[in-house]
């Protein structure tokens, strides 16, 4: 029996959560060009949130979903004004850095309130298996790699279309002109943070029910974010999507038909080579000084 | 004058230096690591299990006048800060022994450190066979070790399941290869007796990893009657949840250290086949079902002293049952305590089984426990799958 597509279709399936990841990951960094290390435990925190309003108050998905993203749109806010902005050190390091501290008081924080015990998150949508070309293929991840496309789509149209996307690629280019030149920098961060940790929690969000949710739970899909979003380019958003999927699908493909143990390294390996060839990772831009 | 009372009080002083360290007239001190933090987090219950049946015995005057003090680190399931909490445990906090402590390769790590020492250690909260293995007469263990275990879970499975096709999902560490070993002992021991029975695949995972999508297909793909899980929670879970993606439904067997009540509520788990080696009570097996020595101690010391992790009643269970044979020894060895008397005290365990364990005999060697019961998973709970079996 041939198993390649159910490989190809499982590399997807894996791919498009890390599509998502890196999608909130590139949206932070094309604008601020900061790294945030505490993404994943932002996504943490919010899915804790659904959880409690799911099993403690009984509330329908539909409204803990509304509700959820609300609260993370108001974290992304809050770490904004009251950790970043106010921070001594404004250089990418020193930003870099302080997303370190936040990512592990969350994490401290996750755990004392909601405990470092095993919870299970139920699916936004019930995880049936269809099937496609011979292969399983599960509803939820048609649904979660549905979803990164759409997202993605309308990010890319907000920066392109809209006033604020325009505020927002005018900050990533030059921020402190854009100051001078009198466009509202601090609403363009503010909305960047805000919709960046939307983008966190629904990551999480579609990834707990795969698994157990714990304080710990989005570090592997965090750093396998990272890379997919430095293998598409850390500025483009079609690249973090493209990003995810490439890292997906070769993970699965190296793990089933050469060596298992290998399997994360070998998909690395992919990287660096595609960063040798391309250096601002597959659609990337080279960012072009004028002298 | 003078040089008298200097005498003296240097002669106390280097008295104080060389008293046994962690005791005084009144207090006994215990170090103990576990994961507040980090993947395997859960397990950091066992720790606040221990000190509850500590607190429960300080609760009836303590053993000999002293009472027991837990002095815990978390070290986050990572073995480069279990060496960094172990060392401040012996040299700032300068506890008496150790008690517990989660995690092979954790445990591992500090073995070094404790022969060096010269620091008695019971129970420690991993199944690896080293411990007992390495004692050098400090090591006692009371877990009963992933060989045996994995064996004896097989051999039902062959024998009771008509399995004959295995396939292992193992975490790429001592933990998880222990468990692979166990398998593959007892498949050579079954094939010698001329059972037709076959390793179709081993498939491993890094610790810390949390996506399981090509284990599963490898495992699907083998098409095992039988799959024998190394894991921890998470990473189980999400194996289970790819392969309902796939429609595969072996016979899932699981070690102790996957007694998790999030994971045991996995529609996954449903007819899976588990070991433990602790006695269960009742509000685990079912009304009237439960061990009535595991039934006393859940309702006097977990419900007592520590309710908040009665929600967990194995790892509760299990850390009562890891402190059980310190109080015993503590007992047996006097007023007089030291580090000598205490593991002499633990050498002279023989049929203890008053406790959470079946049986627990140090007479014979340092693995105290070789027994095991196996559990299924049925929609109505867990329930008993056979009796304590012995290797």
């Amino acid at each position: 029996m041939d198993i390649l597509p159910q490989v190809l279709i499982s590399g997807a399936s894996v791919g498009s959560i890390y599509a998502l990841v890196a999608l909130g990951l590139v949206l932070l960094y094309r604008t601020t060009h900061i790294l945030n290390f505490a993404h994943g435990d932002i996504g943490v925190f919010a899915t804790f949130l659904a959880f409690v309003m799911l099993q403690s108050l009984g509330l329908s998905y539909g409204l803990t979903l509304v509700l959820t993203l609300s609260a993370a749109l108001i974290i992304g806010m809050v770490i904004y004004t009251l950790l970043v902005k106010p921070a001594k050190n404004q250089s990418h390091l020193g930003l870099l850095i302080l997303t370190l501290g936040l990512g592990l008081a969350l994490w401290g924080m996750n755990a004392l309130v909601f405990g470092t015990d095993n919870k299970a998150v139920p699916p936004i949508i019930p995880d049936r298996p269809l099937r496609l070309a011979g292969a399983a293929v599960s509803q939820l991840s048609l649904f979660t790699a549905l979803f990164g496309v759409v997202l993605m789509t309308v990010l890319w149209a907000l920066l392109r279309f809209t006033k604020l996307g325009l505020v927002m690629r005018a900050v990533a280019q030059n921020q402190e002109v854009a100051k001078a030149l009198g466009i509202p920098v601090r609403q363009a961060m503010l909305a960047t943070w805000a919709v960046a940790s939307v983008l966190a929690a629904v990551a999480a969000l579609l990834f707990a029910p795969l698994t157990l949710l714990q304080p710990a739970m989005m570090l592997d899909p965090l750093s396998k974010g990272f890379v997919a979003a430095v293998l598409g380019g850390m500025n483009s958003l079609p690249g973090a999507v493209l990003g995810g999927y490439v890292l997906g699908m070769t993970e699965m493909l190296v793990g089933t038909y050469l060596l298992l143990e290998f399997k994360a390294s070998f998909a690395f390996l992919v990287v660096l080579l595609v960063l040798l060839l391309r250096p601002h990772g597959l659609l990337g831009r080279a960012k072009v000084k004028r002298v | 004058m003078k040089r008298l009372l200097l005498a003296g009080f240097l002669a106390v002083l280097f008295a104080q230096a060389y008293a046994e360290p962690g005791v005084t007239d009144t207090e006994v001190r215990f170090g103990n690591w576990g994961p507040q933090s980090g993947p395997a987090a859960a397990w950091g219950t066992v720790t606040t299990a221990i000190e509850a049946y500590f607190n429960y015995i300080n609760a009836q005057g303590g053993i000999h006048g002293r009472r027991l003090t837990l002095v815990s680190r978390d070290d986050a399931y990572d073995p480069a800060r279990t060496v960094s909490a172990a060392r401040e445990l012996i040299d700032r906090e300068r506890v008496f022994a150790f008690v517990g402590g989660v995690g092979t390769a954790n445990g591992l790590a500090v073995m070094p450190l404790v022969q060096r020492h010269g620091i008695p250690w019971v129970s420690p909260a991993t199944g690896s066979v080293v411990f007992a293995e390495q004692s050098g007469g400090l090591i006692f263990a009371t877990f009963t070790n992933y060989v045996i275990e994995a064996a004896l879970l097989a051999r039902h499975a062959v024998n009771e399941l008509g399995v004959r096709t295995i396939a292992v999902f193992f975490q790429n560490d001592d933990y998880g290869r222990e468990g692979l070993r166990g398998l593959e002992e007892e498949v050579t021991r079954l094939k010698a007796d001329g059972v037709n029975v076959v390793i179709r695949d081993r498939v491993s995972y890094e610790r810390g990893a949390m996506v399981m999508t090509v284990q599963a297909l490898r495992l699907a793909g083998s098409g095992a009657d039988a799959v024998l899980i190394y894991s921890d929670p998470s990473a189980a879970a999400s194996l289970l949840t790819e392969f309902a993606r796939l429609d595969y439904r072996p016979q899932i067997l699981a070690s102790v250290t996957l007694l998790d009540p999030t994971l045991l509520a996995h529609p996954g788990m449903q007819g899976a086949l588990f070991s433990s080696f602790l006695r269960l009570p009742s509000v685990i097996l079912g009304p009237g079902q439960g061990d009535p020595i595991a039934d006393y101690y859940f309702q006097q010391v977990t419900m007592q002293f520590a309710p908040q992790i009665a929600r967990d009643p194995f790892r509760a269970g299990a850390g009562i049952g890891f402190a059980q044979p310190v109080v015993e020894a503590l007992r047996l060895a006097g007023p007089e305590l030291t580090r000598e008397s205490f593991v002499a005290a633990l050498r002279s365990l023989d049929g203890y089984s008053e406790g959470l364990f079946h049986n627990l005999s140090f007479v014979a060697g340092y693995q105290g426990n070789n027994s095991i019961q196996l559990l299924q998973m049925t929609p109505q709970g867990l329930r008993p799958a056979s009796d304590w079996l012995s290797f």
